[in-house]
């Protein structure tokens, strides 16, 4: 056991050193930014803890997928296996529940460590043999995957669309809207095998519109709900709503470029940083999309002609 | 038709192809066959543009890639997507419009369950029948027959027939070889990068006969089996 830890490590130090980094500064950064992200979240939103904790819980589901343990159960005994998950999913959520704690938010710290503890018990691929049907049937792809892994989230930022029309709070009802295109945003975080591109009988450019296009539509299906109880209920708010949700088209269509602009490698850090950089400072978006757009195109263009 | 000129392909400092040259015409089916790591699976991602290379291949076609179903050896799914919409995603990639999935069945696949849990035969069935409902005028098959069950192999079999009668080229490789028997016109050997052998198909035998001395030699009495 202590081995696989070890083996965890050191892939970890592999991927940092992969990005360009000696890994002591990586882990530096990595908590550096860990922090400073965590308080501009506490700092510019209301109800951060919630999302704080949502967001903690959401980074456990990887490591509940099945493949990866099936493998742990059928390397390890069912004790060292238990062991292994409990410790990886409460070392993973530690963090969030450091800076819980120096929130004052003591029961969401204790709930979210023992959620942790409980999800370890959980192999969300047990449902594999059901097939969770889709809306997104015509151009299946990244929004298929994402729903099929992530409905449960959907779900919930749907719920806490629900509870801001309850409570009559426009802010919490703004923050489930940005939550749906966050996990849409998600949906590209990882670039899929070369032959999934190469497959294709278009050009760079053609293939990143058709892309875009998906994207939107698709990422327009799942924000409808909420768009239109929202909207109808904070009448007056409409236009900060639209707002929003052009602000998390733009973001969606960064990201797809983004993931391409590597292809099909991942995101270098320089990448990331500039992408994460252009979240926080929208108006960089001018100057980023263009960007990454001219090298997506290039890095297309190797796979498509 | 496609002509491929010294073609070469290294990774780092090992040489996987060296100066390869083939000419594959309309209507043939050409099977390739080599031992493991002779290089068969990289000359068919370059040929397919999924590697890059040195050398030439020229076609008919302005983009081969456009005009060409590539079935790797163990095809690539996507997690949490049906066989159906694997279907589609590959329709929709060559602008295939409202394809008859149910019709098209013919492996009898269970369409609307997760493509990932499916058997590996059926995983092969299901990428081949990705690339036959598009309308492509050349094909690799990297071990089409590998973990498929018999009556599946008699269909493939028939299926690579019948494109080569609709005149489009196959290229097939396949460590079986009363299939490229079955089906080829032509066999190329490929030993360490480079074709050593071209066999016409009256000469089959020959070649098998020849595989089968230089993959035994002595290997069976070096084992000492009492």
């Amino acid at each position: 056991m202590r081995y696989y830890f070890n083996l965890q490590y050191r892939i970890l130090n592999r991927r940092l050193t992969e990005l360009g980094l000696p890994p002591i500064l990586g882990y530096i950064l990595g908590l550096l930014a860990f922090v400073g992200l965590s308080m501009y979240l506490f700092y510019k939103t209301s109800y951060a803890e919630y999302f704080y904790t949502l967001l903690a819980l959401s980074s456990l589901s990887r490591l509940s997928e099945r493949e990866r343990n099936d493998f742990l159960r059928a390397t390890f005994s069912i004790g060292e296996y238990r062991q292994i998950r409990m410790g990886e999913n409460s070392g993973l959520v530690l963090p969030f529940a450091a800076y819980l704690l120096y929130a004052g938010q003591y029961a969401l710290a204790g709930g979210l460590v023992l959620s942790a503890l409980l999800l370890s018990l959980i192999q969300f691929g047990h449902r594999l043999n059901f097939t969770l049907p889709t809306p997104f049937y015509r151009y299946p792809f990244e929004f298929t995957q994402g729903f099929r892994r992530y409905w449960w989230l959907y779900l919930l930022a749907y719920f806490v669309g629900y509870k801001a029309v309850e409570v009559n709070n426009f802010n919490l009802g703004a923050g489930s809207l940005v939550f749906v295109f966050l996990l849409g945003i998600s949906h590209y975080a990882q670039p899929e095998n070369p032959y999934f591109v190469w497959i294709y009988s278009s050009t760079a450019r053609g293939f990143l519109f058709k892309k875009m296009a998906t994207a939107l539509g698709y990422s327009s299906i799942l924000a409808l709900p909420l768009v239109l109880g929202l909207g109808w209920h904070f009448q007056g708010q409409v236009w900060i709503l639209l707002g929003v949700q052009c602000l998390g088209y733009l973001f969606l269509a960064t990201m797809l470029l983004a993931k391409y602009s590597a292809f099909p490698n991942e995101m270098s850090l320089p990448q990331a940083l500039l992408l994460g950089l252009s979240f926080w400072f929208p108006p960089l978006l001018l100057f980023v999309i263009p960007l990454f757009y001219t090298r997506s195109l290039q890095r297309l263009n190797v796979v498509l002609q | 038709m496609i002509e491929i000129e010294n073609l070469s392909k290294s990774f780092g400092q090992k040489t996987v192809l060296k100066n390869v040259n083939l000419r594959l015409e309309k209507g043939q089916v050409y099977g390739i066959v080599g031992e493991n790591g002779a290089g068969k699976t990289t000359l068919f991602k370059c040929i397919a543009g999924l590697e890059t290379c040195t050398g030439t291949i020229s076609s008919d076609f302005p983009i081969l890639k456009n005009h060409l179903g590539f079935l790797p050896t163990s095809p690539y799914f996507l997690s949490r997507i049906t066989g159906r919409e694997y279907l589609q995603l590959l329709c929709n990639a060559r602008k295939v419009h409202n394809p008859d999935f149910e019709a098209k069945n013919i492996f009898e696949l269970p369409l609307n369950q997760y493509a990932e849990t499916y058997s590996t035969g059926m995983k092969k069935k299901l990428a081949l029948t990705g690339i036959l409902l598009q309308p492509n005028a050349f094909f690799i098959l990297d071990e089409p027959f590998n973990g498929v069950d018999i009556q599946s192999n008699m269909i493939i079999t028939a299926i690579i027939q019948r494109l080569k009668a609709l005149n489009k080229t196959v290229v097939i490789s396949s460590h079986i070889f009363s299939t490229l028997n079955d089906t080829c016109d032509e066999i190329q050997l490929l030993r360490e990068g480079t074709f050593v052998k071209k066999v016409a198909k009256a000469d089959f035998q020959e070649l098998d006969e020849e595989m089968k001395s230089f993959a035994l030699g002595d290997r069976i009495e070096r084992l000492g089996l009492s």
